[in-house]
């Protein structure tokens, strides 16, 4: 028989092993937000953005800093999409919409332009302004494009067409940033403004 | 009316009501909307739907699409490969009989190009449907946003 010394410390040491396996299993069982995305994929663990440089219509410098602080939706297009982006900065006012009419927070909204040729800071803000006077937009030259797309897995191609004009072939998800300035959910097209609302009310709620 | 005119009157009346008697039309465009010119854009793109009423064997086929609002208007058909959109141009969209094609956000679009001015504030845009060896079809379209299920 051990001393009762050894036997308080082995009851001791039970006791807390049993605790401590009932609060990771805890941990473990915890629903996250984050986790359960029904529009799209949650980072984890969120990615941190590498430097870049882009110009906002309204003439500020948007950039990693400008991102600290809040929850951001990327959206990459060009103004002379007929198709696509209109429909998807369409479908983004609709869930800012309502998540405003939920009294939820909202992420700010961001159009990259990846026509810098034809889209001017300026033209690519009164662009996305007209989906919602809240959204902003940004664009820069082709590296400095590439700066923040390429790391973000974000591809963008000038295709000539026929009549003479050209397209932008470009890749559709929004991406979420957090105020950590790092990639934090990814949602693909298509996109449905019931469902983005939903995740993001409760990322935004959770954060 | 003398009686010698009764039969012709007749005949005549049963002509003009045979004429006018409804039968549906081969193709029927409907649902068709535009949405609105963003301010310093010079083009967007409208959808539509249409169906083919034709008989077992025929088919219709859409070439072309004119308004007198825009200069030039081009089919184009989005495709999303891999994430990525591609929007290229089509040259005409072929109906069997009973077929309904939708022109329809993420798919098959309009591109309507070099607005007049009254484009820009205008709230119906006219289309005029070309199809091969048919007669043209009539559209007016509604300016207007929608969501991707074109509700």
């Amino acid at each position: 028989m051990k001393s009762r010394y050894q036997l308080t410390i082995t009851l001791v040491l039970a006791v807390a092993a049993m605790a401590a396996g009932v609060a990771v299993q805890r941990g473990l069982d915890a629903p996250s937000a984050t986790a359960a995305l029904a529009a799209g994929t949650a980072i984890v663990p969120p990615r941190p953005l590498t430097p870049f440089s882009l110009q906002f219509g309204d003439a500020g410098v948007f950039d990693k800093s400008w991102l600290e602080g809040r929850h951001t939706l990327l959206f990459f297009g060009f103004a002379n999409c007929p198709d696509i982006c209109p429909t998807t900065l369409a479908t983004l006012a609709d869930t800012v919409e309502r998540l405003r009419a939920a009294g939820s927070p909202e992420p700010a909204v961001v159009f990259v332009s990846v026509d810098p040729e034809r889209d001017t800071p300026e033209a690519a803000r009164d662009y996305a302004r007209f989906f919602d006077a809240s959204f902003h937009a940004a664009t820069g030259d082709d590296p400095a494009l590439k700066e923040l797309t390429k790391p973000l897995g974000i591809l963008f191609m000038d295709v000539p067409l026929g009549s003479g004009g050209y397209t932008v072939d470009h890749s559709t998800a929004l991406l979420l940033i957090d105020p950590g300035a790092r990639l934090a959910a990814v949602f693909s097209a298509p996109h449905d403004a019931e469902t983005l609302a939903r995740d993001l009310e409760r990322v935004l709620a959770e954060a | 009316m003398p009686p010698r005119c009764r039969l012709p009157a007749l005949l005549a009346l049963a002509f003009v009501a045979a004429a006018g008697c409804s039968r549906p039309p081969a193709l029927a465009v409907t649902d068709a909307w535009v949405r609105p010119l963003p301010p310093g854009q010079h083009m967007t793109a409208g959808y539509l739907r249409v169906r083919f009423n034709g008989a077992a064997g025929e088919s219709a086929r859409l070439t072309g699409v004119e308004s007198p609002l825009f200069g030039a208007i081009e089919l184009h058909e989005t495709r999303l490969v891999d994430g990525v959109n591609r929007m290229r141009p089509v040259a005409g969209v072929t109906l069997g009989a009973g077929e309904t094609v939708e022109f329809a956000p993420g798919g098959l679009h309009l591109m309507l190009m070099r607005p007049s001015d009254t484009a820009r504030g205008a709230t119906e845009i006219p289309l005029v449907l070309h199809f091969d060896g048919r007669d043209s079809v009539r559209v007016q379209a509604l300016v207007g946003q929608r969501g991707p299920d074109g509700g």
